[in-house]
């Protein structure tokens, strides 16, 4: 038995102007999230977070610095041992695999910065940008 | 950049440029460039601190005075009434693109403003 449709008047409630950037940002947002260029990003950041080499030397670097920060032992030494170490954490394949996939990725924000900032008419990223400083300026 | 991502970078600066903050911005800032005493203010104000900047990197220790009658000079530009509006509607402008870069960054899960302001070693 079909019930009788009750037409409803509802408002035409029109969105603000943040609403529909909102949603604008949140739709590309989205989109990028789908692209080749992101998902390899994503893959080879999970890998050098899952990848033991990659542990151990960042905690050996993270010991390192931790003594600095604390004033233990000889700043030289500690520093000598940062730089090698970071040395061979960049030379492995997994992380130069990370840093290619972050600079592809890197390129198309910047191409899609450039493209939103073309048709807002003032630069997108630079005045998107949180101020670090907590006083939101 | 496949077409369906680069309509929707189009869509959103649209949508950006169509809002009111932006709109504001945008008058406030053509009335400032427009008015010479304003834009007059401003270049000085930028010559000054752009000698000031480079005398100091080049090492020299700058006079107290000097110091002082550049603040002055800043505190003058940013007190002329074309200068404070066009500053004034920046920082709505600010807020609004800041959430918009939150809703990309919340899709994605990284931060994209700064990525897209990251430096790309060559």
């Amino acid at each position: 038995m079909s019930t009788p449709s009750t037409k409803i008047d509802l408002p035409v409630i029109s969105m603000t102007g943040d609403a529909k950037v909102n949603q604008a940002a949140q739709s590309l947002g989205k989109l990028l999230a789908e692209t080749p260029e992101y998902q390899a990003f994503l893959q080879a950041l999970k890998d050098i977070n899952h990848d033991l080499d990659v542990q151990k030397l960042s905690a050996k670097i993270r010991e390192h610095d931790n003594a600095l920060q604390w004033g233990r032992g000889n700043v030289l030494e500690h520093q000598g041992e940062m730089n090698t170490l970071q040395a061979q954490l960049e030379s492995l394949p997994l992380v130069q695999t990370y840093h290619t996939a972050e600079q592809i990725f890197v390129r198309l924000c910047q191409e899609i910065d450039r493209v939103v900032s073309e048709n807002a008419g003032v630069e997108f990223a630079p005045h998107a940008r949180k101020s670090g400083c907590g006083c939101g300026g | 950049m496949n077409p369906e991502l680069l309509e929707a970078a189009r869509a959103l600066g649209a949508t950006l440029n169509q809002a009111k903050a932006v709109q504001t911005y945008l008058q406030a800032k053509a009335e400032a460039e427009a008015s010479p005493e304003a834009s007059s203010l401003e270049i000085h104000m930028m010559e000054v601190y752009q000698a000031l900047i480079t005398r100091q990197q080049a090492g020299e220790q700058l006079a107290q005075s000097e110091v002082q009658e550049f603040y002055a000079l800043r505190n003058q530009a940013q007190s002329h009434p074309l200068i404070q509006a066009r500053d004034a509607a920046l920082s709505q402008v600010k807020s609004l693109f800041a959430e918009a870069g939150t809703e990309i960054t919340n899709q994605l899960g990284v931060d994209f403003t700064a990525l897209a302001l990251a430096t790309l070693e060559e």
